[in-house]
């Protein structure tokens, strides 16, 4: 076994290089609010969450209600409520690094975690490390695209890294699983939801999933 | 106060509610035969649902309808499933999407 923080920089590293230029953006388009600069890598660093992050800044910016802000903002970031359902026994022991760790715990983290077996001992200190480096990647990223404001536009396209690595994980997690049904059904619920809730297709598409997945499930047990 | 100021400490504590959420009840909740089985599924659907969300920025209905994206795909799937090397399929996924979205005007 390697040591914990190298194996975890040496998985967390294709992540980071989509990460840090989407806060870079995100720390860029920070700038239409009228609020000191500082303010962005400070919401990075407390927010944590892209996606609720850049919600924020749209309807702040064309000055939403506080209500909507907090409605779509529960919607957007109840997916990550299912990710602990995966590493209830993972993320086990006491104190503030189990806290950091379930607070941390983002698409990159989790998409990771689930394709990585467990490391015995050294467990705890990798998904701690994999954690910080993403977390100071997007605090990084937002830091430099808020300082660095219009000087410096950033590069287009560079999310697709994200889409690419996400797709490997998949992948991978269907060598070792096999679990058509779940991918079946998770893409005829993303697809539906797509035409039917837009906006809310994230949160839709894992409620129905998870319905399904349960009832089939339910009648397993009881039939 | 500022605004601003506010909006991060609501959004700071809803990222903390909902990602601590089912740890408060990690008890109940490992003991749940049901739950454990759907969660044991949850990660092939997850991955599945990311992938969806991350290509939200896509142009499906106009010109290039998707094709950088999809193609993107399917030379990171292919490439993944012949090699089997992450950094490889991550590399010739990429460098396909981003010669296809700057022929076709998508970026660059």
């Amino acid at each position: 076994m390697k040591r914990a923080w190298l194996e975890a920089l040496k998985d967390t590293l294709p992540f980071v290089v989509a990460y840090f230029p989407l806060g870079i953006v995100f720390g860029y388009l920070f700038h239409q609010l009228e609020a000191p600069w500082i303010l962005a890598p400070v919401m990075s660093l407390c927010v944590y969450a892209g996606s609720v992050q850049f919600m924020a800044l749209g309807l702040l910016a064309s000055h939403g209600s506080l209500f909507t802000l907090v409605l779509t903002a529960l919607f957007i970031g109840s997916r990550n409520a299912f990710y602990g359902l995966s590493l209830l026994d993972r993320y086990q022991g006491k104190g503030w690094r189990k806290w950091y760790l379930i607070f941390g715990l983002v698409d990159p983290v989790y998409a990771t975690l689930v394709s990585k077996p467990h490391l015995g001992d050294a467990d705890q200190k990798y998904c701690l490390c994999l954690t910080a480096y993403l977390h100071a990647t997007w605090i990084a990223g937002t830091f430099i695209g808020a300082a660095a404001g219009a000087h410096f536009p950033p590069l287009p396209g560079l999310e697709f890294i994200l889409t690419a690595l996400f797709a490997i994980l998949l992948v991978e997690q269907l060598c070792k699983h096999r679990a058509w049904f779940p991918l079946c059904v998770a893409a005829g619920a993303a697809l539906v939801m797509h035409q039917l809730a837009p906006g809310f297709e994230i949160i839709g598409t894992l409620l129905a999933t998870t319905l399904i997945l349960t009832l089939r499930e339910w009648r397993g047990l009881t039939a | 106060m500022n605004p601003i100021v506010v909006t991060i400490g609501l959004l700071t504590g809803l990222t903390i509610l909902t990602r601590a959420f089912p740890f408060l009840f990690a008890e109940k909740l490992r003991r749940n035969h049901l739950l454990q089985k759907v969660a044991q599924q949850l990660p092939t659907a997850i991955l599945m649902i990311l992938v969806f969300h991350s290509l939200q920025g896509t142009t499906w209905s106009s010109f290039p309808f998707g094709m950088p994206e999809v193609l993107g795909i399917a030379t990171t799937v292919g490439v993944h499933l012949w090699r089997r090397h992450m950094i490889l399929s991550l590399i010739s996924g990429t460098s396909i999407y981003f010669l296809l979205a700057f022929f076709t005007g998508g970026t660059g």
